[in-house]
């Protein structure tokens, strides 16, 4: 049994959700297709759509349990969302305009809490906010606000409704670095839903795939990679916390040179698939000084170009035009080059 | 005579005003906010006709109503001894009447422009329904139902057809400024009029001002 438990059914006119789901008290992901049903389960959790029927709990408090045989037993169960205690964020920051950040974070805070809203503020680092309205921040700005306003409720699980899609690279990366603090610092899991594969394979530790209603499978987020069904351009994200020294940083033990000076520890990293060399040989005397050895995991054929998933102490993955692979005639477990210029590794600090 | 109606025609806009605001407040958050087609067209239909009756059809509706032999002016008569029909509470009924198509539709409107994400936030963050209303609701859309609220009001300053079919022409009980132009031009006194017709522009003038105002606001507060 999981820290979530979620066995619900809702029937539209055109649509049927039939949702099983059990996440641990990680960052867990949902990820689908629009009109895939990801919102609806997190409508569901949050007690805004009723589903048909089934239950839901989080750390073995029932939220919803409604037996489809009957309707009028006793024991059915459906909370008020007003009662859940679930933090929710929304794709857009929807902080209440008339509010300054401050009365904006305290709107749901319990004198109880096990957080003080101080807390929250340093921990989102929104110190320099508090006395400024929604209309005077950034997207970004906005969206660390909006989540501090669910952590400050100290709620049993955060449901996150693409929080980054509406916002520039920068400023995703710094939401994503923060998510990722969140869960560790105050153990509060997270429900994060996403079409976004890179988003997810970053942060998420397990990830729900769902098409027309339906759970197609449920994977730990590196195998997720995999599963990319498009050839839009992929992301390698990391977030990292790891030690630095001038203008490198360390993900899993392993040296990237950065173009600029390494700022903080608290850092996410970006490089982005198309700027990954992959290189069968050493390559010497060439305008890119981070070069490793690593193994192909798995090869996938997308569309007009081929996604090469490699291992090189930490998981990479490249995309290269169908001409080079046939050229490079590479297989899976092959040993493999990877290089990409300090320039392509974007830094957004924490 | 003037001064007269010009506190009784305020006074008896105040008393409209007053009663509609919880109802359209009410029919605003029912329309907006529940999801029944037909219960929403029945309200909406309810909510329009006195904007498309003539005023005086709506009076003679009044007095028919509450008239003592009308199936709430018997009740009110023989129950509780309080006859409508002709008195100050019948011009405040007639002018509530006529007035709340203005404000009910002005809220709705309001009401309908919050984002109805906040709401469901407010909820996640431990708000009940009264809370959430208050605090999200209300709060944001403030600007729209002060508006509406002033329309109504405005409103209710010239209203003449349901009034002195249900309250008559009465002075002091519901010769309010309306009426009594109507009086002044029967008898001809030209000095009343121009004093009237004076008042009743002004009223006019600066419940309108104030209503635009209120407006730009509403539209600027969204923007932010």
């Amino acid at each position: 049994m999981g820290f979530i438990n979620i066995d619900i059914t809702k029937k539209y006119p055109d649509f049927l959700l039939k949702c099983s789901l059990d996440f641990n008290n990680k960052i867990n992901g949902i990820f689908g297709p629009s009109g895939s049903g990801k919102s609806t389960i997190l409508n569901c959790i949050a007690g805004f759509i009723s589903p048909d029927a089934g239950s839901i709990k989080i750390n073995d408090k029932i939220l919803y349990k409604i037996s489809e045989s009957n309707f009028l037993r006793n024991d059915n169960i459906s909370l008020n969302a007003e009662h859940r205690n679930i933090g929710y964020v929304t794709q857009k920051p929807n902080l209440f305009p008339s509010m300054n950040v401050d009365k904006n974070i305290r709107y749901g805070y319990k004198d109880d809490n096990l957080i003080s809203v101080e807390e929250i503020i340093d921990t989102m680092n929104i110190k320099n906010l508090i006395h400024r309205y929604p209309n005077e921040l950034s997207g970004g700005e906005a969206q660390k606000v909006s989540i501090a306003r669910a952590l400050a409720r100290f709620p049993s699980v955060i449901l996150m409704d693409e929080p980054v899609s509406e916002l520039d690279l920068k400023s995703k990366l710094m939401v994503l670095g923060y998510l990722k603090k969140i869960n560790e610092s105050f153990s509060i899991p997270i429900i994060y839903v996403s079409h976004d594969i890179s988003e997810i394979v970053s942060i998420c530790d397990k990830v729900a795939i769902i098409e027309y209603g339906q759970i197609k499978d449920i994977k730990n987020s590196q195998s997720l990679a995999y599963f990319s069904t498009n050839d839009t351009e992929f992301e390698n994200i990391y977030v990292i916390n790891e030690s630095i020294s001038g203008n490198s940083i360390f993900i899993n033990s392993i040296k990237i040179n950065t173009l600029h000076k390494v700022k903080s520890t608290n850092a996410v990293i970006l490089i982005p698939s198309t700027s990954v060399i992959l290189s069968k040989y050493p390559v010497k005397h060439i305008d890119a000084d981070n070069m490793f050895l690593g193994k192909v995991r798995n090869i996938k054929l997308l569309g007009s170009k081929v996604r090469v998933f490699c291992h090189i102490g930490f998981d990479i993955v490249s995309d290269i035009s169908k001409n080079s692979f046939k050229k490079m005639n590479l297989n899976i477990n092959d040993e493999i080059y990877v290089i990409f210029k300090s320039e392509n590794v974007k830094i957004s600090y924490i | 005579m003037v001064i007269d109606a010009l506190i009784l025609t305020i006074q008896v806009s105040i008393y409209a005003t007053l009663l509609n605001i919880p109802l359209a407040i009410l029919f605003g958050l029912i329309i907006t906010r529940y999801k029944s087609k037909s219960i929403n067209l029945t309200l909406d239909v309810l909510i329009s006709l006195p904007l498309v009756l003539p005023p005086v059809l709506s009076g003679y509706f009044l007095l028919i109503i509450f008239s003592p032999t009308g199936f709430i002016g018997f009740f009110l008569d023989s129950v509780l001894g309080v006859e409508i029909v002709f008195t100050k509470m019948a011009a405040v009924l007639a002018c509530s009447v006529i007035s709340f198509p203005l404000m009910a539709r002005a809220v709705i409107i309001a009401f309908d422009s919050v984002n109805r994400d906040l709401e469901k936030i407010a909820r996640s963050l431990g708000a009940g329904y009264i809370r959430m209303f208050f605090t999200v609701t209300l709060r944001e859309s403030k600007y729209g139902v002060i508006a509406g609220i002033l329309l109504g009001f405005a409103r209710s300053l010239g209203e003449f057809g349901a009034t002195i079919i249900f309250a008559g022409n009465i002075q002091g009980i519901s010769r309010t400024i309306p009426l009594a132009i109507f009086q002044s031009i029967q008898t001809g006194n030209d000095n009343d009029l121009s004093l009237l017709i004076f008042c009743s522009v002004g009223l006019g003038f600066l419940s309108v001002l104030i209503n635009y105002f209120l407006i730009n606001k509403s539209t600027g507060n969204n923007r932010g």
